[in-house]
């Protein structure tokens, strides 16, 4: 059965159709949602909300091939205004075990990912919201842009940031604890 | 290769290990909770324009007749008929206009399943239409004589719903419509004598207001909301149509209007596919004196943005509604009945941290576009509101507690001065949007 016929199907109450739309994209939301809110009970809450208002609003959604990109717009909004009505309390995110095999230099992709995550750890949500649509959500820039309601090159700023953030903090020799130097730059 | 580019490179694989995992344990959880709930029909937007009116009613709240003694009874009972007789036969009933000011009568809501009816003057409710049954949804007659309300039938997990009618008083219910698949939007026709109904695969029917008829298939491809009869009789239907080939709006938005049998059909705004949004048309509605019409639209060089436009009724002279810089989300409107006037929630764009903040209610005259606040900042998902028949207050409650029908939440409406901003809570548990009593001034 293709998209547009679940999509159909679901639109007409049939929570099965539903299910198998949503369940591909599932795990990638969790991942979204969790790189954006750094608490796992809060992405469950926001993903729980996009499908809320998935289900809800689906009889109104009129290109049925545009349900995962709608999807995912759903989900990373409800990232962001969680964040907002939790803006002062503190979230700290669960890292997701690997079951993986570990690439040969483990101790280097460990720390990398380390740092990557701390470098995240001190974006802001609507950064972070960039960084998760873009990479983890595979969302081309414009759709970046669209779905925050910002212009394509504020996007493009927030990412660029997010990525000299998360580089600088790879790069950045020696770890963890550089040594400050004068004129306030790290050796 | 630098260590930038090299990094930049590994980024995808880095974050896919940080954050993607198996499908969450949560997955059952979360889809029963979102799919318990009901869905609702095409043309919302974030949350929230419902089946509601401008409409309004008032029961009679008539007194018993005294009945002291059988024998002084008998003889007043039949002087009375025979005064009333006489009364009704040579005057008649005196009921407002259907559209434009009128005096405020009763509101009627819905909580638990049952129809109550308040007077917001005294602050007093009381039952309408109780019982086992699961009614809800209720609408009023535009001349306030008739409140239509859904009644769920059968099983929670595949709802239907009965369309019925009774008189303002509660009395006299009658069924107009077995079986609908949803309990919204539908709308009385100004004169009372139908209503229309949009059921999920957007086919627009005419139901007889006497449950005599069959109801009338009007168009497969329709969706009416509420506001689009136009005044003051009726005569024509704003609608937008949703097969998109067979209407010619070939894959975008679109504005039709037609003739009050399903004739005529016409096209009367037509956004093309590229510039389609959602939110489009979300809401419609005529003002009241029939010279215009009202609509959401996002603006051609918009980011997110959704405004109101006005036209004249003709399609001519269109413009935006309000002037206000920076980014703006405008929906849920509603004109006063003097239709100087457009109340409707808002959202600003915060230009530093790019996220819509929610505003108290704007209030836009139509003269020159000038918006002012009223009232307290509402809930994030908006407020649902409506002019009250005299056009001096707002009747609002939280939007959130719309998304159901029968919703286990209930809140307290409160009414917004619109001279003066004051609000006043009224001491009810409502669970459904509200529909004031019109009457005659």
């Amino acid at each position: 059965m293709d998209q547009r016929e679940l999509v159909g199907r679901a639109k007409r109450g049939d929570h099965d159709a539903f299910a198998a739309l949503v369940d591909p994209a599932l795990a990638r939301l969790d991942a979204a949602a969790r790189l954006i809110l750094r608490d796992p009970e809060l992405a469950r809450d926001a993903v729980q909300e996009a499908l809320i208002r998935a289900w809800r609003d689906l009889p109104g959604l009129r290109e049925p091939d545009r349900f995962e990109a709608w999807l995912r717009r759903l989900t990373v909004n409800a990232c962001l205004d969680l964040a907002r009505r939790r803006r002062r309390r503190p979230i700290e995110v669960e890292l997701t075990p690997i079951d993986s095999p570990a690439p040969s230099d483990l101790s280097g992709a460990l720390a990398d990912r380390e740092l990557v995550d701390s470098a995240l750890r001190r974006l802001d949500p609507g950064h972070r919201a960039v960084v998760a649509m873009y990479y983890l959500l595979g969302m081309p820039l414009p759709e970046v842009a669209s779905s925050l309601g910002i212009p394509i090159g504020t996007a493009k700023s927030r990412l660029h940031y997010a990525l000299a953030a998360m580089r600088l903090a790879v790069t950045t020799e020696p770890d963890p604890a550089p040594a400050p130097v004068p004129g306030g730059q790290v050796a | 290769m630098t260590t930038g580019s090299r990094f930049d490179r590994q980024l995808p694989a880095m974050l896919e290990d940080l954050y993607v995992g198996p499908s969450p344990d949560y997955r059952d959880d979360v889809l029963a909770a979102a799919t318990v709930k009901r869905q609702r029909p095409a043309w919302t937007f974030p949350g929230r324009w419902l089946p509601m009116a401008d409409i309004a009613d008032r029961p009679a709240f008539a007194p018993h007749a005294p009945w002291r003694t059988i024998g002084v009874a008998l003889v007043l009972i039949a002087l009375l008929v025979a005064a009333a007789v006489i009364y009704v036969g040579t005057r008649p009933v005196k009921v407002p206009p259907p559209f434009g000011p009128a005096r405020n009568g009763g509101i009627v809501f819905a909580a638990g399943g049952d129809i109550f009816i308040g007077d917001p003057v005294s602050g007093s409710s009381r039952p309408l239409v109780t019982g086992p049954e699961m009614d809800g949804n209720p609408l009023f007659s535009r001349d306030g004589t008739r409140v239509a309300f859904m009644r769920q039938v059968g099983a929670p997990a595949t709802p239907a719903f009965d369309l019925i009618v009774a008189n303002a008083d509660g009395s006299g219910t009658k069924v107009l419509a077995k079986k609908l698949d949803t309990d919204d939007p539908y709308e009385w026709s100004p004169d009372g004598s139908y209503l229309v109904f949009t059921d999920t695969e957007f086919r627009l029917y005419r139901i007889d207001a006497t449950g005599t008829t069959t109801p009338q298939l009007l168009d497969e491809h329709a969706y009416v909301q509420p506001g689009e009869f136009r005044p003051p009789d009726g005569g024509q239907i704003l609608y937008e149509p949703q097969a998109v080939g067979a209407t010619g709006s070939q894959g975008g938005h679109a504005l039709w209007v037609m003739n009050s049998d399903g004739s005529g059909k016409r096209p009367m705004v037509e956004v093309p596919r590229e510039r389609a949004r959602d939110g489009d048309f979300g809401s419609v509605r005529y003002s009241p004196d029939g010279t215009m019409i009202a609509f959401l639209q996002a603006p051609a060089a918009g980011t997110d943005e959704l405004r109101i436009f006005i036209m004249n009724a003709d399609g001519t002279g269109l413009r935006p509604l309000t002037t206000e810089t920076g980014l703006w989300t405008e929906t849920d409107l509603a004109w006063s009945p003097d239709s100087k006037q457009i109340a409707f929630d808002r959202w600003h764009q915060n230009p530093a941290s790019g996220s819509w903040e929610i505003q108290p209610i704007g209030v836009a005259s139509i003269a020159g576009g000038k918006v002012r606040s009223i009232g307290p900042t509402p809930v994030s998902d908006g407020a649902w509101f409506d002019f009250s028949p005299d056009g001096t207050a707002l009747v609002s409650i939280p939007g959130t507690i719309l998304s159901e029908s029968y919703p286990a939440t209930r809140v307290q409406p409160t009414t917004i001065d619109i001279a003066t901003g004051k609000t006043r809570t009224l001491d009810w548990q409502v669970g459904s949007t509200l529909t004031w009593q019109r009457l005659a001034l």
